[in-house]
Formats: structure tokens, sequence, C-alpha cells
């Protein structure tokens, strides 16, 4: 009864605050999707985080410090601190063309700037491709966090669509402002929730120093720079820093998010905080992963599945010399919040890029910006509706090749990045060297990824360097080979 | 410091500061460990992943005032 009882004040509050932001609305279509480009500090930082970090964090997270150990850590948490630097590379500049010419999406303003509506198509199509099934897996997860909270009491399933009409419900009436007030509060519950799982294991074992030297005793494997399972070689540590850089601006949901700061200044202090926030927050959920071993070591065993040990947070938390049921429930519930502020981000987005690159003109999206268009408002929440219902038949029916492209979403949004940069920075850009730069890198990269090309072309790096290589000489290359075209940004001038 | 006020600057100090975190050197040796038990390169990220929002700091200074 205590769980339900958990998750029902935490869905209520969850409501509330969407509603909060609902009321706050000015029932504008850039009030809408970007809450009038009006955010403060305090909202951006906690956004761009809640936004960024999944419930892969609470789940994925102490799961990869069971299998890998504690070289999973730095990875991690560099890469993701130096991805803020792509926030002032690409950032900057968004926010000041979003100002000045009123752009909304990414592939909008790749389009305007290039004026090619082929090349925006092209970016709003991989995008999408990209960013579908990664939005679409996750009520997957819900369903399997809820069922085992309620100990298999609430099917899978039900769990699914339950946790997808909350979101719904506050996505559909208060578009961004909501997403960004929920962000707020899931973002805290994230933070918090995560260091009292910490402290509740490390009390448990005697100390965090008497937890290390143990571990270091009994599994010293898991302190080694290789990781424990061997999946670090020098090349993949050196791909992997580099993958976070260019992935998470391109992620759609990200990007939008350099539209909706109320100025640069705010802007800037969101990419100096979101640059500190992975040296404090990613050690927890490694070190309770690697702490897991303790407490139960035979998850790896050749018996268990590879995936078991992805559930070590809950296990710990089950165990009721660790935790009491009831704050087992509410640690869990900040497992819900990583999902669930990552999901609205992404519906709303995705809903956005739709909408706006792909029902109306860009003269339409200019008058819309300006006058409360209310059409693509009402457009974009019967395409939240649409999305939503995508979502759940693929939680449904779970097809296999949905999760192998969401394994490839990163790489494949990362290889937009010189595109963006370039469209940013450099005026020679050409248009139709950036299509086939997209192009020629993704084919690549679905080419490796599928097996239709030898991985030893890779070189043992990452398929995201060679791939990354050739979008960057495609472009650079095309660009000054085809006649100047210099783009369109007077503003950068 | 004139230095400081050039992209440049700013470029090459993330080029290094990513070149720093490629510290293959450190794989070969055996682990050591320090304070808390917890292992040596757990601090010396620290101090790189520190550095990482000062610089952004600092360069957002500089952005903020570019002919100061």
């Amino acid at each position: 009864m205590m769980i339900y009882l958990i998750i029902g004040v935490y869905l209520f509050i969850t409501l509330l605050t969407g509603f909060i932001g609902y009321n706050q609305s000015k029932n504008t279509a850039e009030d809408y999707f970007l809450g009038s480009r009006g955010f403060g500090i305090l909202i951006m930082f906690f956004t761009f985080i809640a936004t960024n970090f999944s419930a892969f964090f609470f789940l994925g997270f102490p799961g990869e410090g069971y299998r890998t150990g504690f070289s999973y850590y730095p990875m991690m948490a560099f890469g993701t601190a130096l991805a803020a630097v792509s926030f002032f590379v690409i950032g900057i500049k968004t926010w000041k063309l979003g100002q000045t010419k009123s752009y909304v999406t990414a592939p909008e303003l790749i389009g305007g700037e290039t004026q090619s509506p082929p090349l925006k198509i092209v970016y709003l199509l991989v995008m999408v491709f990209f960013t579908l099934p990664y939005m679409a897996v996750q009520p997957i997860g819900a369903g399997i966090i809820i069922n085992e909270l309620t100990h298999g009491e609430v099917p899978y399933f039900v769990g699914c669509a339950l946790l997808m009409f909350f979101i719904v419900v506050y996505v559909f009436v208060g578009g961004m402002r909501s997403i960004a007030i929920t962000d707020m509060i899931q973002g805290i519950l994230m933070f918090s929730l995560m260091f009292a799982a910490l402290i509740l294991v490390v009390q448990y074992l005697g100390g965090i120093s008497k937890a290390n030297a143990e571990v270091y005793d009994k599994f010293p494997a898991l302190f080694s720079r290789e990781g424990a399972n061997g999946s670090f070689t020098e090349k993949k540590w050196f791909s992997m820093i580099l993958l976070w850089l260019f992935c998470v601006p391109m992620f759609p949901q990200m990007f939008m998010r350099f539209f909706i700061s109320k100025d640069l200044k705010t802007l800037k202090q969101s990419a100096v905080l979101y640059a500190l926030v992975p040296t404090i927050l990613f050690l927890p959920p490694v070190l309770i992963g690697m702490y897991g071993h303790l407490v139960y070591p035979d998850l790896l065993s050749e018996a268990a599945s590879p995936k078991v040990a992805d559930k070590i947070l809950p296990m710990l938390m089950n165990n009721p010399e660790i935790a009491s049921p009831a704050f087992a429930a509410i640690i869990m519930t900040g497992a819900l919040a990583a999902f669930m502020s990552t999901l609205d981000s992404q519906l709303l987005a995705l809903s956005t890029m739709l909408t706006r690159d792909v029902f109306f003109s860009k003269k339409e999206n200019e008058t819309a910006a300006k006058d409360g268009f209310k059409n693509q408002v009402w457009i974009s929440r019967l395409i939240i509706i649409i999305l939503a219902l995508i979502a759940l038949s693929i939680a449904y029916f779970k097809p296999s090749s949905i999760f192998a492209i969401v394994k490839m979403a990163f790489t494949g949004l990362a290889l937009l990045f010189p595109v963006t940069f370039a469209v940013l920075h450099w005026k020679r850009t050409h248009p139709t060297a950036a299509i086939a730069s997209i192009l020629s890198a993704e084919t690549l990269y679905i080419c490796l990824s599928l097996g239709w090309l030898p991985k030893s072309i890779t070189f043992g790096f990452d398929a995201l360097i060679p791939c990354l290589l050739v979008a960057v000489f495609v472009l650079v290359g095309g660009s000054l080979l085809f006649p100047k075209k210099e783009l369109n940004h007077p503003i950068l001038e | 410091m004139p230095l400081l006020k050039k992209p440049f600057f700013w470029m090459f100090f993330f080029f290094l500061l990513f070149f720093l975190a490629m510290d293959f050197w450190q794989w070969e040796q055996s682990i050591q460990m320090g304070r808390g038990n917890f292992p040596n390169y757990f601090y010396y990220f620290l101090i790189l992943q520190l550095c990482i929002p000062i610089a952004i700091y600092g360069m957002s200074k500089l952005i903020e005032n570019p002919k100061s």
C-alpha cells in the first residue's frame, strides 16, 4: 500500500507542477514550444541535466559500475563535462540566431541559414530517425520499474501506459513551461535520491573507505583502467570521450534548450554548472554498482543474463538489511523522475520539429512566433498524442529492430555535428556539401553497425571516428569545390 | 593577461585537457590507492574535470567582454 502511495504522491506532484507551468503560459506558439525564451539560471540548469540524464543514469550507470568498474566514472564524467564546451561552440550562436530570426528547431535553423529546404529535410530525417526509437523505448523502462516496484502487482504494460498518460497530460497542456518546471523537481529528486541510495549502501558496508578497500581486495580488476570486462582499449577510450562532446548538443531536446535561455549570460552560466555536475553526480551510481559485488557477487556468472547487472540498484534497495521497503520505493521514484524528464522533452522536441518543419512553411513559422498562431500548438498537441501511441505500441510489441536503432542513436546524431558547426561558423559552407556530408557519414555508420562493412576499417576505434572524418572531409572538400554561396547570418558578422 | 583574452588560448587549453584525459602512460602502471581508498587516477581526473567548468567560466568572461 505504501508503495502505491509513494508513486501516487510523486505523480500528483509532477502533474501539479506541470499545471503550474500551464498557468504561467501565454498561449502563443513560441511560449508553447520555448516558454517565450525566458528561462532563468535555476530552470536552465535543471532542465539541461534532467533532460540529458535519462533512466540510464539511474539503472545503466550502476549496471556499468558493476560490469566495468571504477574506470567507467572518469570516462563518463570527463566526457560529459567536456560536452559543456559544445554548449559554447554551438549554443551561443544558436541562441543569437533564435533571438533575431525566431528559430525554434535545429532543422529550421540549419535550413534557414543555408536557405536550403533539402538540407533541412535531410537534417530533420536523421534527427527523427534516431530520436523516435530512442523515445519509444523509454516507456519500456518505465513499465519495468513500476512492475518491479509493485512486485509484479501492476502489469508491465499498465505501468508503461500510466506513466505515458501523465506525461502526455502535462506536455499537452503546458508545453515547454510545464516540462521545464517539472524538470526542476525531477532534477532535484534524481540528485538527492541517488546520494541517499549511496549513503544507505555505504552505511551498510561500514563506510566508503572500508567498502573501497574490500572491493579492491576481493575484485581488484574493478579498479583497472581497461575495466573488469576489458571493455576499454586506448582507442575506445579516445572515441568514447569524444562521443559526448559531439552527440550531447545534437539531441533535438538538448538543442532546443539553447533557444530558451532568457539571455546569453544565463546560457553561459548553465554551461559552467553543467560541466560541474557530472563530476559530482556520476560518482554515486558507479560506486553503488561496484559495491553491489560485495552483496551480490554472482550477477555476471554464465547462468545470469548480462543485463541483470542493470538491476543492481533496485536489488540493493530491495535488500531489507540496506533499506526499508518504503524508503526503497522513494529512492526508485528517482528512476521514474529520470525517465520522465527525458521522455517529456523528447516528446515535445519531436512534435515541434514535425509541426514546424513538416506542416508549416518558413514564412508561416515566422508569423507564428509573433502572433500566437494557435494552429501550430494544436497540431503539435495532436502529434504528441500520436507519438505517445506509437511509443506505447512499441513498448507493447518490443520489436528487436528498435533496440538496434537505439544503440546507434548517439553516434548517428553526433555525425550531424560537423554540419551544424560549419553552418554556424564557416560562411563558405555549401548546402550540397552539407547534404553529402550527412548522407555519406550516416551511410558509412549504418553499414558498419549492421556488419555490411568489415570492422577492421575502423582500426580499433569506435565507428564514430572514421565516420566523423568522412563527414568533415566531404563537407570541407565539397564546400571548397562547389561555387561559393555565402550563408545567411548577418547577426554573426 | 592578454593571452587569456585570445580564443586560441582557450581552444588550446581544452585540447590540452582532452589529451591529458588520454593518460595511457598510467594504464600500464599498477593501481595505487589514495585517500579514502580511491585509486590515484580518481584524483587525477577530479582535477581535470574541475578544470573544465573553471575554463568555461574564464572563456565566458572573455566572450562577454571581447574588447576588454
